[in-house]
């Protein structure tokens, strides 16, 4: 609807301009829609190929997503952990989206650039409306960026590649050196090379160097506690609550992040979070990939307290925002987490949690290396 | 030449097509969102990726 309006706008200023200016230069406004165009395009991306190039784009598969079942997820999310699984799947879109941003500099490439891109981010609008995301008006809008280059030189490409025929590359390009500009495109190319080329491309590799993710909190877990964990004991309000499918408040495994997230499975349903926005946070308190778009746990935030030991848990799923804990953490041996306290109700609670020593394929084949890894006939 | 291909070929129809394009586009490549100015005023070396990459992608969504 945005567009349309915008649109409509557009053609009212058209017919405004050309009231006040019937004859325009066709080849020099059509260069410079073409020079807007490229250079729009060439930014969005290199910005999105370096972070995908060095996979930043999407973070590791938490623990605890390891152990969500696979129709808790939605779509998205699972097209997400598909890539997430695949990082050199990854580096190649990002090679494609470099590349085609670095033939989209150059005038004499553009074309071989959004012949790239056509076809790429086609794709990813079809991904966004397969998969659900929300995003569907981005790659639109990339499409959209690219028509104008692509469009000049479809019939030189038509002629050659349909009719066979001897054909001209175009010819017309405005005489920089008599233009006042000529200054100012010097300056603009050297500071669009610097910063969307060497500062981008520095920090997403220096980002992948230094193992960063731009996704989970920063804040670091519990020293020594990380993992899954079933629960053993189960008492609240000193009653010993049995494992059982019936009985919704009892934990039925907990999984500790290496960074501060705790997230508990239980037999309740999940009321999911979606993102409200789809922008990328800044900061932990507003880092919400682990826990939007998921079920199956809860997910909690958490404090420690070295000194008195005493692990503070808050909810991250807005649906839950009640839900917190005061537990004093203690480990009667180096297997197990004992957790007393209270919830947010004030009932008192004791878990007695145990390391289920689980082993995940995903690092097993880290170790090995991939291509040890496989069936022989 | 029948009657579409003459004005799909004239210089009018060019003419109005090329200025309503440049228009459009440019229009929404012009973000209006507050999201998109508190983003550029608090640029930071740290979140620089956050940042660059939610400047690019607002700028085609509107409202």
């Amino acid at each position: 609807m945005d567009w349309t309006i915008y649109l409509g706008i557009a053609v009212a200023l058209a017919l405004l301009w050309r009231s006040r200016q019937p004859h325009l230069e066709l080849n020099k406004w059509y260069y410079y829609l073409r020079i807007f165009s490229r250079y729009k395009l060439a930014s969005i991306l290199l910005v999105a190929g370096f972070l995908k190039v060095f996979p930043l784009y999407v973070p590791e598969i938490s623990l605890s997503h390891l152990n969500t079942g696979y129709g808790y997820f939605q779509h998205w999310k699972h097209l997400l952990l598909s890539l997430s699984a695949a990082p050199a799947y990854l580096v190649f879109l990002g090679i494609v989206e470099v590349a085609a941003a670095i033939l989209l500099l150059f005038r004499r490439t553009a074309f071989l650039g959004v012949i790239f891109i056509i076809p790429f981010y086609g794709n990813v609008f079809l991904a966004d409306l397969a998969y659900e995301g929300g995003d569907f008006l981005v790659s639109t809008y990339i499409v959209l960026l690219s028509l104008p280059v692509f469009v000049y030189d479809l019939g030189r490409l038509g002629r050659l590649i349909y009719h066979k025929a001897f054909t001209q590359p175009a010819a017309w390009h405005l005489e920089w050196n008599h233009s006042r500009w000529k200054k100012v495109r010097v300056v603009g190319k050297i500071s669009f090379a610097v910063v969307f080329f060497f500062v981008v491309g520095f920090k997403s590799y220096s980002a992948f160097r230094q193992q960063q993710n731009l996704f989970y909190p920063q804040h670091k877990g519990l020293e020594g506690i990380v993992g899954k964990y079933w629960v053993k004991d189960f008492v609240l309000n000193g009653d010993t609550i049995a494992p059982s499918p019936f009985e919704n408040g009892r934990w039925k495994d907990v999984v500790f992040e290496r960074w501060n997230t705790l997230s508990i499975r239980v037999n309740e349903s999940i009321v999911v979070e979606e993102p409200a926005s789809r922008l990328w946070p800044r900061q932990d308190s507003l880092r919400n990939y682990e826990y939007t778009q998921v079920g199956d746990r809860l997910y909690y935030t958490f404090q420690f307290s070295e000194q008195d030991s005493i692990l503070t848990l808050a909810n991250r799923n807005k649906h839950y925002i009640a839900g917190s804990y005061r537990l004093q953490l203690s480990q009667p041996d180096s297997n197990a987490v004992l957790l007393r306290g209270t919830n947010g109700r004030g009932d008192s609670l004791q878990v007695l949690l145990v390391d289920a020593k689980k082993k995940y394929l995903l690092e097993e084949v880290k170790k090995v290396g991939r291509r040890k890894v496989g069936y022989k006939l | 030449m029948s009657r579409v291909k003459k004005i799909y070929a004239s210089n009018s129809f060019k003419d109005i097509l090329l200025r309503i394009s440049l228009l459009w586009i440019v229009l929404l490549s012009i973000p209006i969102q507050q999201d998109f100015y508190s983003i550029l005023l608090s640029l930071s070396w740290q979140y620089l990726l956050i940042d660059f990459y939610n400047l690019g992608h607002l700028s085609s969504s509107f409202f």
